[in-house]
């Protein structure tokens, strides 16, 4: 067992001995504590029904988006001619390996801001309500370790709803196209699949752990982080079409493409616009192919968003929610009036 | 005053609480800033009505008007049961369906409230005072209309699940943004695409505003269910079929909530 | 069965999934004071949800006041329930909680202000009803649950655990003014864990175990009942040796020992404990012992509660 810090009693300090605030035990290592926190979310978690009711739905998405892929590269294959009718063999595939699959994660946000919602609302909220904090934190373990274990807890949960899916589909793709050429064209793909499918709950669980930690209702807490993610999703939304036609008009006489995509960037400064516009750049999407809807004219100059500002504002969700929790978290309630 | 008015005081009384009616201020004036936003960015571009079609249809009845029935509608007994005060008023001799309508009653006219005034505003910001030839009463007739229709069918979630918020979230955004796309008589299945049947120059502007949207997925495929899905629902269907909405949801909830129990559980460990 | 002021239940049972919470119980509850109790666990609060009418048995009947009390507005009229919960509408003053709740049991007017002046004054709030909820302390809390539960005159008063939370002096009042209610007619249901306080509430006393109930009546009654524990009596004297031989003489008496680590007590066991009291003055006085202290262990309700739960 490692000699504590031996801090000399303060005159000024309400507790004279401070010896025991070092206390680094030897029951296990101070490197897993934050496990046994993020144990514990997972078990509680693991029990509700609307997180396999939300991994059901988005298994689903990604079966019908697998199937979607197989039947129209079929289609391709036989319309292109030739023996081995397979995708290699087609002049031109439908969809890409990379657009496929993003369009899976991205039909699944949605579901896994839910799931944030369901996982994540009463994960620090419960736990100021119940006076737990009081528990937990007169442990050795520091506040560090608390909010590391409920974020990885909560992440963990969402990370499995699309990581797993997205690992079955480049699975499907691995053994339905290896013959095909598919290691060869895309021998990355498992990595960008990866990192694409790990955005979204990145940034749901930063927010989600943020707004939980404010507040002692889980209803509030999950009520505010609805709030804030469809709110900020409808005012991008709404901003970004504004700039979009005005900058489509702006290129009409004259302007650069710049001004489209600055429009576009701007559509996706929200939870799951952050998540789509780097999912876009990680697997090489092009834009035209998957945003919906509108007249030819337009999604012609549809661009893909710029990356870095996107990287920014994504940095801000995590670090900043975080931030807020760790100044949140308590031991004592203050009760004031 | 009567216990039923009191409730419905009450009810009111929760939505303006100090941190709620920050947030309902905040929906009040977002159309309309964004509106005032487009008007001096768009400079001599810039039309009226296109805008106000389009921020009536996106923000104020395709957003606002949902989120905040899912928020006031699954409230209205969500709140009581993980506050873990429905103990007292179902011991309170007033029958439970009489409770339970007392509170919607609150919550719908809050909706209505809010909704109503974002409204206003927006048309104010696009229109300044000059409102003739304005769609605007024949919007603010039919938010009533929507607040009652969500409202009851959250409400029926609140009832009979125990974590009503988020399946709300996920038919507010989820199945009333897709079912439109189905094809066949899908779109029937939305109370918004009934809605939109009551304020045609919602309809046509809902669809235009998909024109980049950002993500999500299968742009070819929904273009191809869409060309398929060339239903259009008549005017009379939409005006019956959202008071039988309301009144069915509304119907089952009551019923439900008199037959069924609900105990607020132990604290959670 | 009389209906006026009773609670009766009739072989009820209640699941909770796999998990029987209540196993065929079937008691009646007249007016005056009478004690749940059990250990955590034994079914108190189902019971008590049952006759607030917060949930319905799954078997069995129950009547409140000759009605099944599960959403019953008539009945609610006449029942008073303070529940164990200790959550309030927090942005409430104390006395507007009140009063809300006499509004929804139908009052108004005057008569809710005098009625709700009344059931603070009577719960020792009058001086600090009128801040808010959220700053009360556990006892202030506990005090208003009771002043809504009897702002609207109940017949029958349910109270879950009404003395967690105050101090000893909190307690004194509120076991005085529950004991009042109980005069003045009404029917008082009070559970509890805490068996010393209950021994001075009432005499009357419900005992369930792991969903089931295990005795009903007098803590006396019932101890006489348990015949398959005898009495133990101690008696502390100068000669503890010839007093235990003059005891063992005595046809009622069943065993006598002296504990290893007091030389100068006796203790005795009795299955007829009346007639060894009336025996044990002329054993003393013939004896010619003195006997300095004289006690009765097992005559108290944690002796019964015990000699229960362990059969």
């Amino acid at each position: 067992m490692s000699q504590p810090n031996v801090q000399e009693p303060t005159v000024n300090s309400p507790i004279a001995d401070l010896t025991y605030r070092n206390y680094d035990g030897p029951i296990t290592s101070h490197t897993f504590r934050w496990w046994v926190v993020a144990l514990s979310v997972l078990r509680t978690n693991l029990k509700k029904p609307g997180f396999w009711i939300n991994g059901g739905l988005i298994v689903l998405i990604f079966l019908f988006q697998a199937l979607l892929f197989f039947f129209s590269n079929n289609v391709a294959a036989r319309i292109g001619g030739g023996a081995g009718g397979g995708v290699g063999d087609a002049p031109q595939k439908l969809m890409s390996y990379g657009t496929t699959a993003y369009q899976a994660i991205s039909a699944t946000s949605l579901l896994v801001t839910i799931a944030a919602l369901i996982v994540g609302s009463g994960s620090i909220a419960a736990d100021n309500r119940a006076n737990a904090l009081l528990v937990y934190l007169s442990k050795p373990i520091t506040k560090g370790d608390y909010l590391l274990g409920k974020w990885m807890g909560v992440f963990m949960l969402l990370a499995a709803l699309v990581v797993l899916p997205t690992i079955l589909l480049w699975v499907f793709y691995a053994t339905t196209y290896a013959d095909e050429g598919f290691f060869k064209q895309e021998p990355w793909l498992w990595a960008k699949l990866l990192g694409a499918s790990l955005i979204s709950p990145v940034l749901n669980t930063s927010l989600m752990i943020g707004f939980s930690a404010c507040t002692k209702n889980a209803r509030l807490a999950g009520s505010l982080f609805a709030a804030f993610t469809f709110i900020l999703l409808t005012v991008s939304n709404t901003a970004g079409f504004l700039m979009f036609r005005n900058a489509t008009l702006d290129q009409d006489l004259g302007a650069g493409k710049s001004v489209v995509r600055r429009a576009i960037t701007v559509q996706h400064v929200s939870v799951r616009g952050v998540a789509d516009g780097l999912s876009m750049e990680l697997l090489d999407v092009d834009p035209k192919k998957v945003m919906a809807g509108g007249p030819k004219k337009l999604r012609k100059r549809l661009q893909a968003p710029y990356p870095l500002p996107l990287v920014g504002i994504g940095l801000l969700m995590i670090i900043l929610p975080i931030g807020i929790a760790r100044a949140k978290i308590r031991a004592v309630e203050v009760v004031s009036g | 005053m009567t216990a039923d008015f009191r409730l419905f005081l009450n009810a009111l009384k929760d939505v303006l609480s100090s941190r709620r009616i920050f947030i309902a201020l905040f929906l009040m004036v977002l159309p309309a800033i964004i509106g005032l936003i487009w008007k001096s960015a768009a400079g001599e571009r810039f039309e009226a009505l296109e805008s106000y079609n389009t921020l009536a249809a996106g923000l104020v009845f395709g957003f606002i008007l949902t989120i905040l029935s899912v928020i006031y509608g699954t409230g209205v007994l969500s709140q009581e049961l993980e506050g873990r005060t429905i103990v007292y008023l179902l011991t309170r001799p007033i029958p439970r369906w009489r409770i339970l309508l007392a509170k919607y009653l609150g919550a719908w006219l809050a909706i209505t409230v809010t909704v109503s005034i974002s409204e206003v505003l927006l048309a104010l910001a696009m229109f300044g005072t000059k409102l003739s030839g304005v769609p605007l009463m024949s919007d603010i007739k039919i938010i009533p209309l929507g607040a009652a229709a969500y409202g009851a069918l959250f409400l029926l979630l609140a009832t009979l699940l125990s974590k009503p918020l988020s399946y709300g979230l996920l038919f507010a955004f989820g199945w009333e943004s897709w079912v439109p796309s189905l094809p066949g008589g899908f779109s029937r299945w939305s109370i918004m695409a009934y809605l939109r049947t009551l304020a045609p120059h919602l309809q046509e502007t809902a669809e235009s505003t998909t024109a980049t949207g950002g993500g999500g997925g299968g742009g070819d495929i929904s273009e191809i269910l869409m060309a398929f899905n060339p239903v259009s629902i008549p005017t009379i269907t939409a005006w019956f079929a959202i008071p039988i909405i309301t009144l069915v949801c509304l119907g089952l909830s009551l019923y439900f909530f008199s037959v069924r129990e609900y105990s607020p559980k132990e604290e959670a460990s | 069965m009389n209906v006026d002021n009773t609670i009766h239940f009739e072989h009820v049972s209640r699941w909770y999934g796999q998990v029987i919470g209540l196993n065929d119980v079937s008691f009646t509850i007249p007016k005056g004071l009478t004690a749940l109790l059990g250990p955590n666990g034994a079914g108190k609060s189902t019971m008590l949800k049952l006759v607030t009418g917060q949930i319905k048995p799954t078997t069995g009947g129950i009547a409140v006041l000759g009605e099944q009390p599960f959403s019953n507005p008539r009945v609610a009229r006449s029942l008073g329930y303070c529940p164990e919960i200790d959550n309030f509408y927090e942005d409430m003053t104390g006395r507007q909680f009140v009063e809300l709740m006499a509004t929804l049991s139908g009052y108004k007017g005057q008569d809710k202000t005098q009625r709700v002046q009344n059931s603070i004054d009577r719960v020792g709030m009058s001086d600090r009803c009128d801040r808010k909820l959220g700053g009360y302390s556990k006892g202030m809390r506990q005090r208003i649950k009771v002043a809504q539960a009897i702002v609207h005159d109940p017949k029958v008063l349910v109270l879950d655990e009404p003395l967690n939370g105050l101090d000893p002096l909190g307690r004194r009042d509120m076991v005085n003014l529950y004991q009042q209610f109980a005069e003045e007619g009404m029917c008082v249901l009070i559970s509890s864990h805490i068996l010393y306080e209950v021994e001075q509430i009432t005499d009357r006393i419900l005992v369930m175990y792991k969903g089931r109930l295990l005795a009903q009546g007098g803590i006396r009654d019932i101890r006489k009942q348990i015949d398959s524990h005898p009495h133990r009596i101690t008696l502390t004297t100068d000669n503890p040796r010839k007093l235990a031989g003059a005891l063992l003489l005595d046809d009622t008496v069943i065993s006598a020992r002296m504990p290893q680590n007091n030389n100068r007590v006796v203790e005795v066991e009795t299955a007829q404990p009346e007639k060894f009291y009336s025996n044990l003055a002329d054993i003393i006085l013939d004896g010619g012992f003195e006997v300095d202290v004289f006690q009765a262990p097992d005559n108290n309700l944690e002796a019964v509660f015990r000699y229960l739960v362990s059969a």
